[in-house]
């Protein structure tokens, strides 16, 4: 009797282990485009300040980056299905914006049960619609399946 | 969820009530040498039949048991289960039939009705159903909302369980009252378009592997 007891006691053990269906760590989701700068010598450089808003497409643009001194910045893009996502840039807060499309192909990947699906992104292209203070945007690696790699450098 | 509870608790409560009843008589003892003569036992699962009207999970089990030797039972379970998933951006919906068989050694019989007894035991099950998810969440950072579909499927799920528990006669009839634990196992399952699923009818929630079942039987000895 006492072995049944202690059999059940391993058996719940084992089931309140295994129910890990919310956890979703952040390294798993999708990835965020990785942006360096450049200066006009072809450098990598640092922006004295940036402002970036990007448009998700609910009619707002979204704040996500106020930042002094910026050498890399991650810019998360839209999952959703616009086949490109529109980045504003700035140099100082009420100056002008630069807008910058990036346009790509996106493929839903299946992660985990918690996670659910991540998107990557293929063929990433920039197009600069509004120059100032933006300059120039060269494209570096076109494939955005992890954020080990630079996408773009930025030149402004 | 309430009352699902309150009416959970009820069983349990009449489990006690049965549990702790006298036998009036003593019966004569086995034999010393058992011989099979057929007998069964069909049962169904009558709490998880009664929580299906206060929970979305409609879970329709029975089983037939047989004594095979002194104190191995065989027995074989089927079922159907419907239910859905709806959590962390998740929308899907599973329904389908189960079947289990294995067997159960008695641990500790009552001498005067070798029927009654605490058992330990294990089974090999399989379950065939479809499912369809309306909603896969996709993660990315200031989105929210996204999800994938996937279109509706027909899918199999294999898994070891093993049953604690126990079987007691109801006073002098045929009736038994099975109450048993079972632990689980998601040994293999097919996977659509490489999704894990979240929810196996027989199997319950999925997306670990480990389970943890539970059923009331009220049972007929022939």
């Amino acid at each position: 009797m006492q072995k049944l007891f202690f059999l059940l006691g391993f058996f719940l053990l084992l089931t309140s282990c295994g129910s890990d269906d919310d956890i979703c760590l952040s390294s798993e989701s999708t990835p965020r485009l990785q942006v360096k700068f450049k200066n006009e010598a072809g450098q990598l450089t640092k922006i004295d300040s940036l402002y970036i808003n990007v448009d998700y497409g609910n009619n707002t643009l979204t704040n996500i980056l106020a930042q002094a001194n910026a050498e890399t910045v991650f810019i998360p893009l839209r999952i959703d299905d616009s086949p490109y996502t529109d980045i504003y840039f700035k140099t100082a807060k009420d100056g002008d914006s630069s807008k910058v499309r990036i346009s790509y192909d996106k493929n839903a990947v299946y992660v985990s049960p918690a996670c659910g699906f991540k998107i990557n992104y293929e063929n990433l292209k920039s197009e600069l619609i509004k120059p100032n203070p933006l300059l120039n945007v060269e494209s570096n690696h076109t494939s955005l399946t992890d954020e080990s790699k630079v996408n773009f450098y930025l030149r402004f | 969820m309430k009352a699902k509870s309150i009416f959970i608790s009820a069983f349990s409560l009449f489990s006690v009530f049965a549990f702790s009843q006298k036998k009036s008589e003593a019966k004569k003892q086995d034999s010393a040498k058992w011989k099979y003569t057929p007998n069964f036992i069909i049962g169904a699962d009558v709490l998880n039949l009664g929580a299906g009207f206060f929970g979305d999970r409609k879970l329709y089990q029975g089983f037939i048991s047989s004594r095979i030797n002194r104190r191995i039972h065989a027995v074989v379970d089927l079922g159907y289960d419907k239910n859905i998933y709806q959590k962390n951006g998740y929308d899907a919906k599973a329904d389908g039939l189960f079947l289990k068989a294995g067997g159960f050694y008695m641990l500790a019989s009552d001498p005067e009705n070798a029927f009654n007894g605490f058992y330990a035991g294990a089974k090999l099950a399989g379950s065939f159903y479809s499912q369809e998810y309306m909603a896969i969440p996709v993660k990315g950072r200031n989105n929210e909302g996204i999800s994938v579909s996937l279109e509706p499927s027909t899918q199999s799920s294999y898994w070891i369980e093993g049953a604690i528990g126990a079987r007691i006669q109801v006073f002098e009839s045929n009736f038994f009252i099975d109450v048993n634990i079972q632990p689980r196992y998601l040994a293999y399952t097919t996977k659509q378009d490489g999704v894990t699923p979240m929810i196996v009818p027989g199997f319950g929630r999925s997306s670990g592997s480990f389970n943890m079942g539970f059923s009331w039987n009220l049972a007929y000895k022939f």
